[in-house]
C-alpha cells in the first residue's frame, strides 16, 4: 500500500496532487539520534537505598518514598530537587507509595498502617491535600502495591496470602486477578495502556483499555527434581527467573476482571547463566505511531546482572546493568537493551525511566541521571536533531525487500562532522516529501549504517548509507538465548496405537510406575497388578506449567474383591500434574474408601493431603459404584481448580462442576511446588490383570555397536572401579572399596538367620552361589543360593537383605555353569538382561538325570516366576549353560540360549524363554569328538548391533580330544585356542565395552580375545585354579577381577596381575567364590539406573 | 476383566494460538518493531456471504434489527481453512457458534457460552443425533455479559502413517482459556463452514468486530536460537508459504499473503516516462504440483497452457498439511509465475509514495488510451532538484 491519505495530514485534494505529481517536489531529510545516552548525573537527594519508592513524570519528576512509615514526596524540576514534603507518618512500613501524574497534577497512592488505601493530591507538587481514603477495602498482608487507571482505576497489591497473590482493588471491591505466584517475587508494577479495540460499536466503554502487570520473579523451574528409591534427591530443579507480564481487562460493564496467561518478557535459566532481573518498573511514552497517546509504548526497566555462571567468582565475566524493554501491547516485548553500570551506578535499585519534554531521566531512590531525548523515545532533543535537507547533493533509494538509501551531503563548512553526527551513536534518518505550500509527507524511516566524511577537493562531503528497519530483523538483532513462542498444545489420548489398532501400544501414555495395558479392553487404559499403584505420564507435552487435563475412570469396588480397608486395598484414580517422576508430583484423585476428592502433593515419595473435598452425590453415584466418573484439573500459576463430573456422556465426555480451588503455598526448598512437569493419570485398585507386557519406564540403553558407540560410551581404559564384591559359598559378602589394588574390605554379609535361608532344606549339592547386580537399580544385588534368593539393597552403604521367597521346584536345584558376568564353577548361575528392566533367568537342574532341565525366569523383578521345560537332560556334571542375547526391547523378545555340554545340544528361545527350539547348526569337527563346552553371546559385534534371534553372534565352545579347546562361532568358523587343554570348567565374560573382548579362565590360565574370538592370547597365573570366577567391566576392556585361590585384578588384560589380600583368607569350607563388580558404579552416571 | 480403567484423557496447555501473524508480531517486537500492517481475510459481516434471515442485519455487526421468533443459524457461505483463529466480540451473555459444519448434511460442532447457565459446552450435532462432548460449569470470574472471543480451530496429523487426525477447538474469552476440545477425526472428516446461531429475541447487537487474519495459519511452535536473528525464527515458521513482508514508511512492518488489491496510482504518459514490457517465460510454469506434508494437489492455468504449452513444476512444503492449503498456495504460485512472465521496466517522474506490491496502472504501449495493471516489484528513486526520478520493475497484475 502506498502512504495513505489517512496517514498524512493532507487534504484529499492535496494528497491527490502529491500522488500524481511528477515535478515540484520538495524533499526534507532529518537525522535524529536514535538511542539515549545517560551521560549526565543530576543533583541528587540520596536516601537509604532500601527505602521503597516510585516516581512518575509530568512537567518534572515526582518521587515518593516510604521511610519507616513516613511517606514523603520530592519534586525535581529539571535542575534541582525541592525539599521533601511529608505526606503522612502513618504509612504502612515497607510498601512503596505509587506516584501517578494526572491531568490535574499529581496523585500519590499509599497504604496506611490501618491497611487502607489513601490518595494524596497536588496540582503543583508543592501543596498537597491531607489525603483521602481511596478504598473501603482492607489490604492486610500487602507487600507491594501499584496502580493503573485509564478510566478504570485499580490499585494492584501483592498479598502474602496463598503463597503470593495479586489482588486488584477498586474503591469498593477487591477483585481476584487469578495471579497466584508461589515463587519469589522481588518487584512488580502496573500501568494502563490502550490495546486493540474489543468493540468498535460504541456499545461498551473503555473497550481498548488494558492494564499491564510485570513481575520480577522466580519462574517455574525446569523439571529435573527427582529422587532415588530412598527418596533422596538426585537432581535439584534448575531454577529459572526473570520478568513476566500479564494483560488485564479491567472489570467493566458486566465483565469481571479478566487476566491473560503469563507472557515471558525475559526469562532465563539460572543453571547456565548468572542473570537476574531484580526489579520491575513501568513507564510509558507516546510514539511516532500515536503521537498524542502518552501510553502508546510501555517501557519496562529492570536492574539486574548478566553473565556466565561458571565464572561467577570472577567479576570480569558478568556485569551489572539497567535493562530496559519496550512493548505496545504488554504481550510482545523487545529484547533487553542495556545501560551499563559504568554509565549509571544504580546499585541494583529499582529504577524507572521517565520522559520529561525532550529529556529522559533514569531515577532511583538515591540518584538521577539524564539523557537528551532521542528518536527511540519519540522526544528528540534539538541538539540531537539535524535537518540536512539543504545539504543534500544527491539522494537515492532502492526499494525491494528492503529500502536502502545513499545520501551525499555538502560539508564545506565542516559543521556536519562537528555535530552529533561526528559522535558515536545510532542515527535515524527520516525522509519527507511534499509539494510547495503543502505539508510534507514522511516516506521513509531508515537507520544509518555508515557515515563517511569525504574530501574530494574542492568538495567536502559526508556520505551516508542507511537502511530501513528490515535490518533490525535480518542482522542487527541477535538473540542472546533460546526463545520460544509456542502455540497451545492440546491432545486426546484414546489409548490406542497410532495406527488405530487396539494393540499393546500405550499410545500417549508413558508408564512410570506400576503397569497399565491397552491390550485387554479397546480404547481403555487398564491398570494391571492388584492394588499396585500405577502412574502414567502423558506424552503430548513434558514441561507444562499451566493448563487443563481431564479423564474418565471407573473403579472396582474393593470390598467385592478381597478388600477390607484402605491399607490392604487402596483404591483411587485421578490425575497428576507438574509431575517429575513417580515420587514427585501433584495429584488429584477420588479415594474410594474415604469417598472424597483429594488434592495431594507427593514429594520424594511422601504424600501430603492438601484438600479433602466431599463431592456431589452425582459424582459419588458413579465413582463409588463402578460407573464412569470424571475429574478435571485447571492449573494456573499457584492456583489449582478442580472439577468433578456430575453427568457422563461417553468415553471422553462429561458435565463438569467446579469442586474446589486450592492455592499452592510458596515452598521452602527451591521451588518444588512450582515446576514444569507432566500431566497424567494415577490409579490403584483391584485388578484381575497381571502385567504381562512391558511397560518399561525407561528406554533401554543402546548397546555398544562395536565402534565405541552406544550408551556405554567409548572404552575408558583409565577407569578403575572403586567398588567390587566377593560372595562365597558360605554366604559371606565382602565389599572392597577404595583403591582397587589395595582395597578396604567391609563385611556386609547377611545376618546368619537370613544367610541360612539361602541353603535351607538343601544339603546336596554344594552351596554354589551367584551374585549379580541389578543394572537398573542403584546399588541393588541379587544373591542366589542353592535354595533361595535374596535381594540386597544399599550394597554400597549398609545393605538390607530381603528374602525373595523363590525356591527351586521339588526335585530340582539351581545350577548351571558359565555365563555372562563371570561365574563359573559348577552350579548356581543367574543372568540378567541389560536392556530390559526386571528380567533375570537361571537354570534348574533335576536331581534325577533322566528328568529334563528347566529354564526359570522373572520379567517383573521377581514378583512372579515362570518356568519352561527345556527338554534337555543334565549331563556331565550338570554342565548346562545359559546366556542371553542383549538386544531386546521387551522381555518377550529376549533371546535365550542354553547348551548341555555332554550331549552337544543347544537350544534357543526368541521369546524370553517361553518356548525353546533346537539349534541344529552343524559344527565343523576338525578333530572329531566334539563335546559341548559352553555358549556365550557376542551381541555387539557379530550381531552387528541387531538382536540375536537364533544363531548370529554366539560363541560356542566345544571341547575335543586330545583336550584342546576350540572356539567356533555359530557361523561355523573354528578357531583353535592355543595352549588350552580341554579341561572343565571355565569362565567366560563378554560384558565389555564393545563386545569384542571375550575372556576365558582355565586352571592357571587367563585367555583373552580382543577381536571377537578370532585370535586369543593366553597368560598364566599360578593362583588360578579350578574354582574361580572372572568379572569384566563394561567400560574398561582392560580391567578384570578374578578370584581363584586369591583375588586378583589386572589393568592390562591379564599381562600383569595384582593380588589382593582377603581379610582372614578363605574360611574352611568356603569356596566357589564369586567376585562381582558393582556395575551401578558406572551406570549411575547416565546409565539405565533410576 | 475387572480393574481400574481410564477411558479417555484430554489435555491442553494454557498457551494461545500462534498464527503466522502472531509469529511476525513476536519476533518483530523482539527487534523493537512494535507497529504492524497486517491484512484480514475477514473483517466484517459481509451481507452477501451470510444467510439471509428476517430481522437480522449484517455489516460491522451481526444484529437482530427486530424480533426473531426462533433460533436460526446464520451461516458464512465460504469454507474456512483447516486451521485458523477466529476473533469476534460477543455482546450477549449467551451465544453459540457452529464450527466445522457441513451445511448440507447439517452436521457441525456447536460451541456455546452461557452466563445465564454458568456453562460453556461443546457438542457435535449430526443427522444421527447429538454427541455431547464436554460441559464445564463456570466459576464466577468466568461469567461475563460481553467479551472478546478467540477460537482456535486446528487440525493436526500424528505421523504419515498415523490414523489419527486430531481436531482441536479451543475457546478464550477475554484472554482466559475456557475450553479445549480434541476429537479424533480419523475416518470421519468434517466440512469447513462456520456460522452463528441467532437466538430468538428482540432487537440487539449480537456480534461485532469479526476478524480472521490474512496470515491465519496456526503454527505449532516457533523458536529463536541463540545468536539467531528474528528473521531466522520467522522463516522457520513461514517456510515456503507465499508471504511477503517489508517495512513501511513509518517503520511499521507489513506482512501479508498477496491477494486482490485496489489500484493505487495511474501513471500517465509524459515526456520522461518510459515503459519496456518484457515477456520472459524462462521461469514460467503452467502447471504446478504442491506437495504438502500429508497431501498434495496440482493446479494448472488453462490459458497459460494454451499459450505456452505444458510446463510443469513441483514444490514441497511440509508446513501444509491439507489439500486445500496446498491448493491455495498452488494458486498463489501460479499467479506469481504468471506475473513474473509478464513484467515491465518503467521509468517515470514522481511515484514517490509508492511501495512495493502496490497495484498501479501503466500505459499500454499498444494503445494510446489503455492501461495495464501491474504490481510494483522494486523501485529506485533519485531525487534531483524538484523531481523524483523513479525506475523499477513491475509484474502484471492477474488477481482480477
Amino acid at each position: 500500500m502506498p502512504v495513505k491519505q489517512s496517514e498524512t495530514s493532507l487534504t484529499t485534494d492535496e494528497y491527490g496532487k502529491l500522488l500524481a505529481a511528477t515535478t515540484g517536489f520538495q524533499n526534507q531529510v532529518i537525522i535524529y539520534r536514535q538511542n539515549p545516552n545517560f551521560d549526565t548525573e543530576m543533583p541528587a537527594v540520596a536516601h537509604t537505598i532500601t527505602i521503597p519508592f516510585s516516581a512518575d513524570a509530568g512537567a518534572g519528576v515526582l518521587r515518593a518514598y516510604n521511610s519507616s512509615g513516613s511517606v514523603s514526596v520530592e519534586y525535581f524540576n529539571g535542575s534541582t530537587w525541592a525539599s521533601a514534603i511529608l505526606l503522612t507518618s502513618s504509612g504502612k512500613s515497607g510498601i512503596a507509595p505509587k506516584v501517578v501524574a494526572v491531568a490535574t497534577g499529581w496523585d500519590v497512592y499509599l497504604i496506611k498502617s490501618d491497611n487502607k488505601i489513601y490518595v494524596y493530591h497536588s496540582t503543583d507538587a508543592a501543596s498537597w491535600d491531607g489525603g483521602t481514603q481511596w478504598s473501603t477495602v482492607t489490604v492486610a498482608g500487602a507487600t507491594f502495591m501499584s496502580f493503573a487507571d485509564g478510566g478504570i482505576p485499580l490499585v494492584y497489591v501483592f498479598l502474602s496470602d496463598s503463597g503470593g497473590h495479586i489482588a486488584a482493588i477498586s474503591p469498593t471491591v477487591s477483585y481476584d486477578t487469578g495471579i497466584y505466584w508461589a515463587n519469589g517475587v522481588t518487584d512488580f508494577d502496573a500501568i494502563d495502556f490502550q490495546g486493540s479495540d474489543d468493540d468498535t460499536t460504541g456499545i461498551h466503554s473503555y473497550t481498548k483499555l488494558r492494564h499491564c502487570i510485570v513481575m520480577a520473579c522466580q519462574t517455574p523451574a525446569l523439571s529435573t527434581y527427582t529422587t532415588d528409591l530412598s527418596g533422596s534427591p538426585i537432581a535439584a530443579p534448575v531454577l529459572t527467573g526473570g520478568l513476566v507480564s500479564f494483560v488485564i481487562h479491567p472489570p467493566n460493564e458486566g465483565r469481571p476482571i479478566q487476566v491473560s496467561r503469563t507472557y515471558p518478557v525475559d526469562v532465563y535459566d539460572r543453571g547456565l547463566t548468572f542473570q537476574n532481573r531484580a526489579t520491575s518498573r513501568l513507564s510509558s511514552t507516546s510514539s511516532v505511531f500515536n503521537p498524542t497517546n502518552n501510553r502508546d509504548t510501555i517501557w519496562l526497566t529492570s536492574a539486574g546482572s548478566d553473565g556466565d555462571v561458571i565464572n561467577i567468582n570472577d567479576q570480569a565475566y558478568y556485569y551489572d546493568a539497567v535493562f530496559y524493554y519496550s512493548s505496545r501491547d504488554g504481550v510482545h516485548w523487545s529484547q533487553n537493551k542495556i545501560i551499563p553500570n559504568s554509565q549509571i551506578d544504580f546499585n541494583h535499585l529499582p529504577t524507572v525511566l521517565l520522559k520529561v519534554g525532550t529529556f529522559l531521566y533514569m531515577v532511583c531512590v538515591s540518584r538521577i541521571w539524564r539523557s537528551k531525548g532521542c528518536y527511540e523515545f519519540y522526544n528528540p532533543h534539538a541538539d540531537l536533531t539535524l535537518d540536512i535537507s539543504r545539504r543534500i547533493q544527491s539522494y537515492s533509494s532502492s526499494i525491494a525487500d528492503a529500502r536502502q538509501s545513499n545520501i551525499v551531503l555538502d560539508n564545506t563548512d565542516n559543521k556536519l562532522w562537528q555535530s552529533f553526527l561526528g559522535q558515536p551513536g545510532v542515527f535515524t534518518v527520516i525522509a519527507k516529501i511534499g509539494l510547495e505550500g503543502h505539508a510534507k509527507v514522511q516516506v521513509s524511516t531508515e537507520e544509518v549504517d555508515s557515515i563517511q566524511p569525504h574530501q574530494e577537493r574542492p568538495q567536502e562531503q559526508v556520505r551516508i548509507t542507511c537502511r530501513d528497519r528490515t535490518s533490525w530483523i535480518t542482522d542487527r538483532i541477535q538473540s542472546a538465548q533460546a526463545e520460544y513462542w509456542d502455540s497451545q498444545v492440546a491432545g486426546l489420548d484414546q489409548f490406542r496405537n497410532v495406527n488405530g489398532a487396539n494393540d499393546t501400544g500405550l499410545a500417549h501414555s508413558d508408564v512410570v510406575k506400576g503397569s497399565f495395558t491397552t491390550s485387554i479392553k479397546p480404547f481403555t487404559l487398564s491398570l494391571q497388578d492388584n492394588y499396585q499403584e500405577g502412574i502414567s505420564f502423558n506424552t503430548f507435552k513434558s514441561n507444562i506449567v499451566d493448563g487443563r487435563e481431564m479423564t474418565i475412570f471407573t473403579l472396582p469396588n474393593p470390598t467385592g474383591h478381597g478388600g477390607s480397608s484402605a491399607s490392604d486395598s487402596p483404591t483411587y484414580a485421578g490425575l497428576v500434574f507438574r509431575a517429575q517422576d513417580k515420587d514427585n508430583m501433584w495429584i488429584v484423585r477420588y479415594n474410594w474408601w474415604t469417598n472424597v476428592i483429594e488434592l495431594l502433593e507427593r514429594r520424594a515419595g511422601v504424600d501430603t493431603i492438601k484438600v479433602s473435598h466431599a463431592p456431589t452425590t452425582e459424582f459419588l453415584a458413579s465413582a463409588h459404584n463402578v460407573l464412569p466418573a470424571g475429574l478435571m484439573v485447571d492449573v494456573r500459576g499457584g492456583r489449582v481448580r478442580v472439577y468433578e463430573s456430575t453427568s457422563y456422556f461417553g468415553p471422553y465426555s462429561a458435565h463438569y462442576k467446579p469442586s474446589f480451588a486450592y492455592y499452592i503455598a510458596k515452598g521452602t526448598d527451591p521451588a518444588p511446588t512450582f515446576l514444569q512437569g507432566y500431566f497424567g493419570e494415577i490409579a490403584c485398585g483391584f485388578s484381575d490383570q497381571v502385567s504381562t507386557d512391558s511397560t518399561t519406564p525407561v528406554d533401554p540403553p543402546v548397546p555398544p555397536d562395536g565402534t565405541g558407540g552406544g550408551d556405554y560410551g567409548t572404552p575408558d581404559t583409565g577407569f578403575h572401579p572403586t567398588r567390587y564384591y566377593l560372595y562365597s559359598s558360605s554366604g559371606r559378602v565382602l565389599r572392597g572399596a577404595g583403591s582397587v589394588g589395595s582395597p578396604a574390605y567391609t563385611d556386609i554379609s547377611p545376618s546368619p538367620t537370613v544367610k541360612a535361608t539361602l541353603a535351607s532344606g538343601l544339603t546336596s549339592p554344594e552351596f554354589c552361589p551367584d551374585m549379580i547386580f541389578n543394572p537398573f537399580h542403584l546399588h541393588e544385588a541379587i544373591l542366589l543360593g542353592p535354595h533361595n534368593m535374596l535381594r540386597g539393597t544399599n550394597m554400597d552403604a549398609t545393605p538390607s537383605y530381603t528374602n525373595l521367597g523363590i525356591h527351586p521346584p521339588s526335585g530340582y536345584y539351581w545350577g548351571g555353569n558359565t555365563g555372562i558376568g563371570g561365574f563359573a564353577g559348577r552350579q548356581g548361575q543367574i543372568v540378567f538382561n541389560i536392556n530390559v528392566e526386571g528380567y533375570f533367568g537361571w537354570l534348574e537342574i533335576p536331581y534325577n538325570p533322566s528328568d529334563y532341565c528347566q529354564y526359570a525366569y522373572t520379567h517383573d523383578n521377581f514378583a512372579t516366576v515362570q518356568r519352561t521345560n527345556l527338554g534337555l537332560y543334565p549331563s556331565y556334571g550338570s554342565l548346562i549353560t545359559v546366556t542371553l542375547g542383549q538386544h531386546a526391547s521387551a522381555w518377550t523378545n529376549i533371546p535365550v540360549f542354553v547348551s548341555a555340554s555332554g550331549y552337544n545340544q543347544r537350544k534357543f528361545s526368541t521369546d524370553g524363554g517361553q518356548t525353546f527350539a533346537y539349534n541344529t547348526t552343524s559344527h565343523a569337527d576338525p578333530d572329531g569328538d566334539l563335546r559341548q563346552g559352553g555358549l556365550t553371546n557376542l551381541p555387539y559385534t557379530l550381531g552387528h548391533g541387531v538382536a540375536n534371534t537364533s544363531n548370529t553372534g554366539l560363541l560356542d565352545f566345544l571341547g575335543v580330544s586330545p583336550r584342546y579347546y576350540y572356539f567356533i562361532d555359530i557361523d561355523n568358523d573354528a578357531v583353535i585356542i592355543p595352549g588350552m587343554a580341554c579341561d572343565s570348567p571355565y569362565s567366560i565374560n563378554t560384558l565389555t565395552v564393545d563386545g569384542n573382548y571375550v575372556v576365558l579362565m582355565d586352571p592357571y590360565k587367563f585367555i583373552v580375545s580382543s577381536d571377537g574370538g578370532a585370535n586369543w592370547g593366553v597368560s598364566n597365573h599360578p593362583n588360578f585354579r579350578n574354582e574361580w570366577a572372572v568379572c569384566g567391566w563394561p567400560t574398561n576392556p582392560n580391567f578384570f577381577i578374578a578370584w581363584g585361590n586369591t583375588v586378583s585384578v589386572t589393568f592390562d588384560q591379564g599381562v600383569t596381575w595384582t593380588n589382593i589380600d582377603i581379610p582372614g583368607g578363605l574360611a574352611g569350607g568356603e569356596f566357589y567364590v564369586k567376585c562381582q563388580a558393582d556395575l551401578t558404579e558406572h551406570y549411575d552416571v547416565g546409565g539405565p539406573v533410576h | 476383566m475387572t480393574t481400574v480403567e481410564f477411558s479417555g484423557f484430554e489435555m491442553a496447555d494454557a498457551n494461545e494460538a500462534v498464527t503466522i501473524e502472531e509469529i511476525f508480531k513476536k519476533w518483530a517486537a523482539f527487534a523493537s518493531i512494535h507497529a504492524f500492517n497486517f491484512d484480514d481475510t475477514m473483517t466484517n459481516f459481509d451481507a452477501t456471504k451470510w444467510t439471509t434471515i428476517s430481522n437480522v442485519s449484517y455489516g460491522s455487526t451481526l444484529a437482530r434489527t427486530g424480533s426473531v421468533g426462533a433460533n436460526t443459524a446464520a451461516w458464512y457461505s465460504l469454507r474456512m481453512p483447516h486451521s485458523y483463529q477466529l476473533e469476534f466480540t460477543a455482546h450477549q451473555p449467551k451465544w453459540t457458534i457452529r464450527l466445522r459444519a457441513n451445511v448440507i448434511s447439517g452436521s457441525y460442532y456447536e460451541l456455546t457460552y452461557s452466563k445465564p447457565d454458568a456453562l460453556v459446552s461443546i457438542k457435535y450435532v449430526s443427522g444421527s443425533g447429538t454427541d455431547r462432548f464436554n460441559e464445564f460449569e463456570l466459576f464466577a470470574d468466568q461469567q461475563v455479559d460481553w467479551g472478546r472471543v478467540k477460537i482456535m480451530v486446528h487440525d493436526q496429523w500424528g505421523t504419515a502413517d498415523d490414523g489419527q487426525l486430531l481436531q482441536y477447538i479451543s475457546l478464550w474469552v477475554n484472554d482466559e482459556l475456557l475450553l479445549s476440545n480434541c476429537v479424533n477425526l480419523a475416518g470421519s472428516g468434517t466440512d469447513l463452514y462456520f456460522g452463528f446461531l441467532v437466538y430468538a429475541g428482540s432487537a440487539g447487537t449480537l456480534f461485532s468486530d469479526l476478524r480472521v487474519a490474512n496470515l491465519v495459519d496456526i503454527q505449532p511452535t516457533s523458536s529463536l536460537d541463540p545468536a539467531g536473528s528474528p528473521l531466522s525464527a520467522i522463516q522457520l515458521a513461514v517456510q515456503d508459504r507465499y508471504v511477503r513482508w517489508w517495512m513501511r514508511w513509518d517503520g511499521s512492518l507489513r506482512a501479508w499473503t498477496p491477494t486482490i488489491r485496489s489500484n493505487t496510482l495511474t501513471v500517465n504518459r509524459h515526456k520522461q516516462f518510459s515503459l519496456s514490457p518484457v515477456t520472459d517465460i524462462r521461469q514460467l510454469f503452467t502447471h504446478i504440483r504442491v506437495l504438502g506434508a500429508f497431501a498434495w494437489v496440482q493446479v494448472k492455468d488453462d490459458s497459460l497452457i494454451q499459450w505456452y504449452g505444458h510446463r510443469f513444476a513441483e514444490i514441497q512444503n511440509s508446513a501444509m498439511w491439507f489439500a486445500d492449503d496446498c491448493y491455495r498456495v498452488g494458486q498463489q504460485l501460479l499467479i506469481r509465475s504468471k506475473e513474473q512472465a509478464f513484467q515491465c521496466q518503467f521509468s517515470s517522474l514522481g511515484m514517490a509514495l509508492c511501495e512495493v506490491e502496490d497495484r498501479i496502472q501503466l500505459p499500454d504501449i499498444s494503445s494510446t488510451s489503455a492501461y495495464i495493471d501491474y504490481v510494483v516489484d522494486n523501485m529506485s528513486l533519485e531525487f534531483n532538484i524538484d523531481a523524483f526520478h523513479t525506475s523499477g520493475t513491475a509484474r502484471q497484475y492477474f488477481y482480477g
